[in-house]
C-alpha cells in the first residue's frame, strides 16, 4: 500500500517522518484512516475465520469441528471481535476519518493528536481482546453481551475481554467528539449545512450516539468487573443486586450501537446511489434528519432486547412502540434511495452493485426487525437462530456491504489506483448469493425452533443448517475474491484521475491519492449542493 | 414543512422518555415473588398473634416434641409438605441456597423448622426431605438448626390457623400459600416472607427483628426499608446511575451549545 511510486504519491508520499513512525506518529486523518482500515479488514478476516468455524461445526448434530466449551469461546470472540473491533469503528473509524475533512472542506479533524490517540486506544483493545483469547482460564465463554450472572461466574478470561471492549469504548468516544467538533468549526466557506454530503450526516449522527452512549458501556463493563474481582453484589440478587439491571445498562449502550453501525453504512449507500444513478438525491432534508431521528428514537429502544427477561407489560409495549417508530427514519431511507434511481441513468458499477444489495438485505433485516421488535412474535423467536440471521441482514448485508460499497468506491480514491471491475462483479455476486442462502437458513430454521448459541440441535434442523454452512463457503469464497481482487488493484491496478466515477462531493476534486492536508495552498470555496452533477463528468478509468 | 412534520413525534418521543425511566426502575426492583401463588385470601397475615407452643409433633429422628422445645430463639417456620412435586421444594431449596449466607449463627441465633400440614407424611419422609436439601447446603449448617416435622392433623391445623395459613386437600396435593414466617422466642409472629426465593438479607432483618421483639412491617414496606437499608449495593447503584448520566448529559449539551455558538472556525 505505501508503495513509493515515481510519479505523484500524495499522502503516501508525504510525511515529515520516515518509514513506519510515518504511520504510527502520523495525526494526518488519512494515514490514521488507513491504519484504522488495515487493522479493521484484519480483524474482520479473524472474524470471518471464526464465522465459518462456527457455521462448520452446525453442518451437523453433535460435535464435529469442535466441543460445546470451544464452541462457547468461537462465537463469543467472534462477537466481541465482529462487533467491538470490526463493525462500530468499520466505516466511522476507517472511512470518517479518510472521508470527513476532504468532503467538508477541512485540511484535518479538529484533534489530529486525539484522532491518533483513539487509533491506539483501538489498537490496544483489540490486542488485550487477541490476549484474553489466549491466557487466563481460556477464551471468554459469556457471548458477547457478557450477560450476568454467567459473566461475572465464568471462571474463563472474562476480566480481560471486558477491560479491551472498555478501551474500545475509549477510542470510540474520542472519534465522536473529534467528528462533531469537526464538523461543527472546520466547515469549509459556503459549506453550510445543508450543502454537507448525507455520509458527513450520518457520521454527525452517529458521533453524538457515540458520545452519548458508549461512558453507559464503559460504567457497565466497570461494574461486571467490580463484581467479578470484589463481588460488589451489584448485579447478584441474593445481596440485594439485580442482574436485570446489567441487561438495562448493557442494552443503553448496545442497541444505540447498533445504529453506531448502520448509520454511517446508511450514508456511504447515500453517497453512492445518487453517483451511479446521475442524479441527486432525492429528498436530501428528509434523509438529513431521517439520520437524527434515527439516532434519536434508537436511543429509546433499548429493553425490546429483553422482553423475556420479565418486564411489566406496559414496558414491553411502550419499547415495542418505540421501536417500531424506528422503522419509520429507517423506511424514509430507503423509499428516498429507491426514489433516487426512479429514471436515472443507472451504471451498475461494482460499488452501485454492492449499494443496491444494500438496500434489499437491510430491507429484509429491518422487517425482521419488526417481527421482532412486537412483543407476540418475539417471544416465540426470542433467542432463536432468526435472531441471529436477522442482525447478520442488517450488520453484515447492511454495514458489511456498506463497507464493501465503500472499499469499491473509494479505494480507487485513496489509492489512486482502479480494481479489475470483473472479479469485483463476480465477488459481489458470491458474496449476495451465499449471503442469502447462509443467513436466510438461518431465520428459517429459527422460525422452526432451533435456539442460538447451542453446538448441537435436533435432527429435524439439519437441513437447513447444513444449507446455511454451503452458503457459508460461497460467501467465503465471495470475501477472498474481492480481496484478492482489491489487493491487486490496490498495488498494481490502472491509475485513475481525480475523479473516476464522476461524483460530485469534495474529495472527488482533489488528486486521487490526496496531497497531506487535501487541498492545495488555497481553501476551497463551496458554491453548489452536494449532488449537483450539472457539468460533472466522470474521469476515464 | 418537513421539520413541522418531524415535531409532533419529536415531543411524543420526549415524552415517553420522561415516562419511561420511572417504569423501567419500577420494573427493576419489584420483589421476585413465586409464581405459583395460590389466591391471597389462603393467607391472612397474623402478625403479632401467637404460636400454640404446646402442639406436639414428631422429628426427621422420631422424637416426638413440643413445638416451645423447639421455637425458644427467633425461628423461621415453614409450612409445606415433604410429597410435594413443586413450589415445596422450591420453597425448601431457595431456603437451603439462601441461609448458608445469611450473617447470624445457625442454631444459635435462630432455627429454622419445617411442618409437614399433611398429617398421613412420616418421620422417615421428613428424613428424607432432610437430607436432600442438607446435601444440597453441602455441610455448611449444623444438623439441629433445621428441623423437619411431622404430626397430627388437630395439631398442624392449630398451628396454620394461629398463623392465618389456610390450606385445602385436592387429590394427593394440597392447595397452600407459599410462605414462611419468622416468630419471636415466645412464638410471636413478626414477619411473613413470601415466594419460593429469599434474600439472605431478608431473612436475616427479620430474624433480627424477631430476636428484638418488635412486630414486623409487610413484606413489601420491609423490602423497601431492606433496600434504604442496604448500605453500599443498592444506593450507591443509584446514585451512581444518576449522576452519571446527569454528568453526561450536563456536559454533551453545554458542549452542544458551545459548538453551536462559536460556529464556523474563522480562518485566518
Amino acid at each position: 500500500m505505501n508503495e513509493a511510486t515515481p510519479r505523484y504519491g500524495g499522502f503516501f508520499a508525504e510525511s515529515p517522518r520516515p518509514g513506519i513512525l510515518g504511520w504510527l506518529l502520523s495525526t494526518d486523518h488519512k494515514r490514521i484512516g488507513i491504519m484504522y482500515l488495515a487493522c479493521i479488514t484484519s480483524m474482520f478476516i479473524v472474524g470471518v475465520c471464526l464465522g465459518l468455524a462456527i457455521r462448520l461445526e452446525l453442518i451437523a448434530p453433535g460435535p464435529t469441528i469442535m466441543g460445546a466449551q470451544t464452541y462457547n469461546a468461537t462465537f463469543t470472540v467472534h462477537g466481541v471481535i465482529m462487533i467491538f473491533l470490526f463493525i462500530i469503528p468499520s466505516i466511522p473509524a476507517a472511512f470518517g476519518n479518510l472521508l470527513l475533512p476532504i468532503m467538508i472542506g477541512a485540511r484535518d479533524v479538529s484533534f489530529p493528536k486525539l484522532n491518533l490517540l483513539s487509533w491506539y486506544f483501538y489498537i490496544s483493545g483489540a490486542i488485550l481482546a487477541v490476549i484474553a483469547i489466549f491466557s487466563g482460564g481460556g477464551a471468554p465463554d459469556t457471548g458477547w453481551t457478557f450477560y450476568v450472572p454467567f459473566s461475572t461466574q465464568t471462571t474463563t478470561n472474562v476480566n480481560l475481554a471486558v477491560t479491551a471492549a472498555f478501551m474500545l469504548g475509549f477510542s470510540s468516544i474520542l472519534t465522536g467528539i473529534n467528528f462533531v467538533t469537526t464538523i461543527h468549526r472546520l466547515r469549509a466557506e459556503g459549506m453550510h449545512w445543508g450543502r454537507l454530503p448525507l455520509f458527513v450526516w450520518t457520521l454527525y449522527a452517529t458521533a453524538w450516539i457515540q458520545v452519548l452512549a458508549t461512558p453507559m458501556l464503559g460504567i457497565t463493563l466497570v461494574l461486571v468487573l467490580l463484581e467479578r474481582l470484589f463481588g460488589a453484589g451489584l448485579f447478584d440478587a441474593a445481596r440485594g443486586g439485580d442482574p436485570i439491571l446489567f441487561q438495562h445498562l448493557f442494552w443503553i449502550y448496545s442497541h444505540p450501537a447498533v445504529y453506531i453501525m448502520i448509520l454511517p453504512g446508511m450514508g456511504v449507500i447515500s453517497e453512492v446511489i445518487p453517483t451511479f444513478a446521475r442524479k441527486p438525491l432525492f429528498g436530501y432534508w428528509a434523509m438529513a434528519l431521517s439520520s437524527l431521528a434515527i439516532a434519536f428514537a434508537g436511543s429509546l429502544v433499548w429493553a425490546h432486547h429483553m422482553y423475556a427477561s420479565g418486564m411489566s407489560d406496559m414496558a414491553i409495549m411502550i419499547f415495542s412502540l418505540l421501536t417500531f417508530l424506528v422503522a419509520i427514519p429507517s423506511a424514509i431511507k430507503v423509499f428516498n434511495w429507491v426514489s433516487t434511481l426512479y429514471k436515472g441513468s443507472i451504471q451498475l458499477a461494482p460499488p452501485m452493485l454492492f449499494a443496491l444489495s444494500f438496500i434489499f438485505l437491510f430491507s429484509i433485516g429491518g422487517l425482521g426487525g419488526l417481527a421482532l421488535g412486537a412483543a407476540a412474535s418475539n417471544l416465540h423467536l426470542h433467542d432463536t437462530t432468526f435472531v441471529v440471521g436477522h442482525f447478520h441482514y442488517t450488520m453484515f448485508g447492511g454495514t458489511g456491504f456498506a463497507f464493501f460499497a465503500a472499499l469499491h468506491y473509494w479505494l480507487p480514491k485513496f489509492t489512486g489506483r482502479m480494481y479489475d471491475h470483473k472479479p469485483a462483479v463476480i465477488a459481489w455476486a458470491l458474496l449476495f448469493v451465499g449471503f442469502n442462502i447462509t443467513y436466510m437458513s438461518m431465520q428459517a430454521v429459527g422460525i422452526q425452533g432451533m435456539p442460538r448459541r447451542y453446538y448441537d440441535y435436533l435432527p429435524e434442523f439439519h437441513t437447513l443448517n447444513r444449507v446455511s454452512t454451503i452458503g457459508s463457503w460461497i460467501l467465503a469464497v465471495g470475501l477472498i475474491v474481492m480481496f484478492v481482487n482489491l489487493w491487486r488493484g490496490i498495488r498494481g491496478g490502472r491509475r485513475v484521475g481525480n475523479n473516476p466515477w464522476g461524483a460530485t462531493t469534495l474529495e472527488w476534486q482533489v488528486p486521487s491519492p490526496p496531497p497531506m492536508e487535501n487541498f492545495g495552498a488555497q481553501d476551497p470555496v463551496v458554491t453548489k449542493g452536494p449532488y449537483d452533477f450539472k457539468g460533472v463528468v466522470a474521469d476515464e478509468y | 414543512m418537513k421539520i413541522h412534520a418531524f415535531l409532533p413525534r419529536a415531543l411524543l418521543l420526549l415524552l415517553l422518555l420522561a415516562v419511561h425511566p420511572a417504569l423501567v426502575d419500577s420494573e427493576a426492583h419489584s420483589p421476585s415473588a413465586g409464581d405459583e401463588e395460590p389466591p391471597a385470601d389462603w393467607l391472612d397475615e397474623k402478625l403479632g398473634a401467637h404460636l400454640p407452643l404446646d402442639a406436639a409433633f414428631v422429628t426427621s429422628d422420631g422424637q416426638t416434641v413440643l413445638l416451645g422445645d423447639l421455637i425458644d430463639r427467633p425461628t423461621l417456620v415453614v409450612p409445606v409438605y415433604y410429597r410435594c412435586i413443586n413450589v415445596c421444594n422450591f420453597l425448601l431449596g431457595g431456603l437451603a441456597s439462601a441461609l448458608p449466607d445469611v450473617k447470624l449463627e445457625a442454631g444459635e441465633a435462630y432455627r429454622v423448622v419445617a411442618i409437614s400440614i399433611d398429617s398421613d407424611e412420616t418421620p422417615e419422609l421428613a428424613a428424607k426431605s432432610k437430607r436432600t436439601f442438607f446435601s444440597a447446603m453441602q455441610g455448611t449448617f449444623p444438623p439441629d438448626a433445621w428441623q423437619f416435622l411431622t404430626g397430627e392433623e388437630e395439631n398442624i391445623r392449630k398451628v396454620t390457623d394461629a398463623a392465618g395459613y389456610y390450606y385445602k386437600k385436592e387429590g394427593d396435593d394440597f392447595l397452600h400459600p407459599v410462605v414462611a414466617f419468622v416468630v419471636t422466642a415466645d412464638g410471636r409472629i413478626v414477619r411473613y416472607l413470601s415466594g419460593t426465593r429469599f434474600m439472605p438479607l431478608d431473612l436475616t432483618m427479620a430474624l433480627v427483628e424477631a430476636s428484638e421483639d418488635r412486630i414486623g412491617i409487610p413484606l413489601r414496606k420491609a423490602l423497601q426499608f431492606c433496600f434504604s437499608y442496604d448500605p453500599a449495593g443498592r444506593r450507591y447503584v443509584f446514585n451512581l446511575l444518576r449522576v452519571s448520566g446527569t454528568v453526561i448529559l450536563l456536559t454533551l449539551g453545554s458542549f452542544l451549545v458551545y459548538l453551536i455558538l462559536s460556529g464556523r472556525k474563522k480562518k485566518t
